[in-house]
């Protein structure tokens, strides 16, 4: 047995050698000041090759069923990687109920989507637009040989596979694709913001004094931002590879009260769809402000289309819906999170910390090479 | 390396006599066919039925899927034996089976799946049978896009909830272009140790006697949905029952599933 198995070894060793399969390079993140060291799952180790084939699957059209979609197409780097509509629409043409959201440190989120607690990883995440029916994204449920057929018959991804997932017989398959286009969302970190540079770089000259204004208004106990956006990425249900803890949380921020007693309208109900907890009905997760300026419409539901719209909701503690389907009194809703209790603000005030907001915004980040289309390039 | 193999399973062959299994050396090959029909019609993908349901309507279904696990067969003595699915690497791994009446007239596969294999360490008669519909659920929520046949069928997949559709019946009727009745557990949460667990498993149990080796059990779609209204839908749910607990739609398909007190009326010994 021994000599057997050191021959068919020598064989192996020989057979990988003469195939040439490069071995794959690690990824190192050039983290900014101030970013701890994200998770990697242990199953999907970071690889230059294996980020490059996720933007290349990211972009690629070939990832909806009828080719008239990529995931790119509903997370649009100068929409700061969201794509501006209330609500997002499938290759189809069917109509998601929430919009699509900004692709932005994600390697640093505890949850994926608005509002749902069991997607932790986006890996998990990545099958919802591909396979999920109701509705309609990128549309291939049950035509997973046609997706996997595609990516064999390209002789980039055929490359590109094979480096990215040397361990793997068969390396084009669903777990592989999801794989790699969560190792590049992983790479999609922003941190160079004006905000960054006032604050680690000492760049005094970064954010004006308008912003810098409505930096402490941000911070304040006043205005309670940072309480659910706190934090390097301005967000809640944040993790790394230092963190000991499970912080994932969703809060109700009295957007509606449809029924005097808390309830969303019934198609985005938030966490409660899925847990049919009734103390989750309307809590979704807070999600990064970082390049906020750039995704309007906001809200899960693109219900507020400014960031005044959104100021206004929270400085009067939720907002009342006068008539129509959705007609109630959010900010009576009794769900609604204790720091979303309003406040008085003058219009300078408001309009320093739009100031603040808006410096939030990286054009280094939505413009780096790395991250664009690479269909595009050259 | 003969004697290393051999060793292990005459211990546990005596392992097993201690413990009283008098027909331990015993065990057959068991094979539990199925047969889908819509009331006294065969079942045929992207085929026409009328009067299924309430309504005066004409139904017809591109998809009927289901998985099946903790099957058990009793004897004529009383005897519960649990069935060893056998692993084929394709409709069966260790602990579930799926069930496939499509063809792949529209979406699915065009392979179908009539039977359930496996083996009980008994010779006894079989006269009763008993198994659960879905998923079970310490492997309901693991990673879908890397789990064995036939757990990566994306069809089956429900990644909303992390997990997958116990049983698919999806169709369109006069009333509704797209009737979808897709069963998954709901009212899930994650404990402090990852782990998954719904207070709505809706794994249908279904429990059967009268049977023996040489019948095949019936799957009726006419009486999973004799009691639904297939031409209306409720404002403001989706299209047909996506297990939504409060959707109105759910409650006859929950009833016929024996998910909410009665038994299930969906397949039964012929």
């Amino acid at each position: 047995m021994i000599p057997k198995g050191n021959y068919l070894g020598g064989l192996l060793a020989l057979g990988l050698a003469a195939c040439g399969s490069p071995e794959p390079t690690e990824y190192s993140f050039a983290l900014p000041d101030g970013f701890p060291e994200p998770t990697i799952p242990a199953d999907n180790p970071m690889y230059v090759e294996k980020v490059e084939l996720g933007r290349w699957l990211f972009y690629d059209p070939q990832l909806s069923l009828n080719q008239t979609q990529s995931c790119g197409s509903c997370h649009e780097a100068h929409l700061g990687f969201a794509d501006g509509k209330a609500q997002a629409e499938g290759s189809t043409g069917e109509i998601t109920p929430r919009g699509s959201m900004a692709i932005v440190n994600v390697a640093y989120n505890s949850a994926h989507t608005w509002a749902n607690p069991l997607i932790k990883t986006l890996e998990e995440q990545a099958l919802g637009p591909l396979f999920g029916e109701e509705p309609v994204e990128l549309g291939f449920a049950a035509k997973e040989d046609e997706l996997l057929m595609r990516l064999e018959a390209n002789d980039r991804y055929q490359e590109l596979f094979a480096v990215a997932f040397p361990e793997d017989t068969d390396p084009i398959s669903v777990g592989n694709l999801t794989k790699a286009i969560s190792a590049f969302e992983r790479t999609m970190i922003s941190g160079n913001s004006p905000y960054d540079r006032f604050t680690h770089k000492a760049d005094q000259s970064a954010m004006s004094e308008s912003a810098q204004r409505g930096m402490e208004l941000f911070f304040s106990e006043r205005l309670e931002c940072f309480h659910c956006h706190g934090g390097f990425n301005f967000a809640s249900s944040v993790t790394h590879a230092g963190i000991a803890f499970d912080e994932t949380t969703f809060a109700n921020t009295g957007l509606y009260n449809v029924d005097g007693m808390g309830a969303y309208p019934s198609e985005n109900q938030g966490v409660f769809s899925v847990t049919q907890k009734p103390e989750d009905m309307g809590h979704f997760r807070a999600p990064s402000l970082r390049n906020i300026a750039l995704t309007a419409p906001y809200m899960h539901d693109g219900s507020k289309k400014t960031l005044d719209e959104v100021i206004e909701h929270y400085s009067k503690g939720g907002t009342e819906i006068e008539d129509g389907p959705k007609a109630g009194d959010g900010r009576k809703n009794p769900l609604k999170s204790a720091f979303v209790s309003g406040f008085r603000m003058t219009l300078p005030e408001r309009e320093d910390l739009k100031a603040f907001l808006n410096a939030l915004t990286d054009d280094e980040f939505i413009n780096n090479p790395a991250f664009a289309d690479p269909f595009k390039q050259n | 390396m003969r004697n290393a193999v051999l060793f292990p399973a005459l211990i546990s062959g005596l392992a097993l006599t201690a413990c009283g299994e008098s027909d331990s050396e015993n065990s057959q090959d068991i094979e539990i066919k199925f047969s889908a029909v819509v009331g006294s019609q065969p079942f045929a993908c992207g085929t026409d039925y009328v009067d299924v349901g309430t309504a005066t309507t004409t139904f017809n279904a591109h998809d009927l899927r289901f998985y099946v696990h903790d099957v058990e067969l009793i004897d004529d003595t009383d005897q519960t034996h649990s069935l060893t699915l056998t692993n084929d690497g394709k409709w069966q791994n260790d602990r579930v089976a799926l069930l496939d009446f499509e063809d792949g007239c529209m979406d699915g596969t065009t392979d179908t799946n009539a039977s359930i294999k496996g083996t009980i360490d008994s010779s006894a008669t079989i006269t009763g049978l008993r198994f659960k519909i879905g998923v079970p659920e310490e492997i309901n929520h693991n990673d879908q896009a890397t789990a064995e046949s036939p757990l990566n069928l994306t069809g089956m997949f429900w990644s909303w909830m992390n997990g997958y559709k116990h049983l698919r019946l999806d169709g369109q009727s006069t009333g509704l272009p797209g009737y979808r009745l897709h069963l998954g557990s709901t009212a899930c949460s994650k404990d402090a140790q990852d782990k998954t667990t719904c207070t709505n498993s809706n794994r249908p149990s279904v429990e059967l006697s009268n049977y023996s080796a040489d019948k095949t059990l019936v799957v009726d779609v006419a009486k999973l949905l004799g009691e639904s209204d297939l031409n209306t839908n409720t404002m403001d749910t989706p299209p047909g029952c996506m297990s939504g607990p409060t959707d109105p739609e759910c409650q006859p398909i929950f009833k016929a599933l024996g998910l909410s007190g009665s038994a299930q009326s969906f397949i039964s010994v012929p």
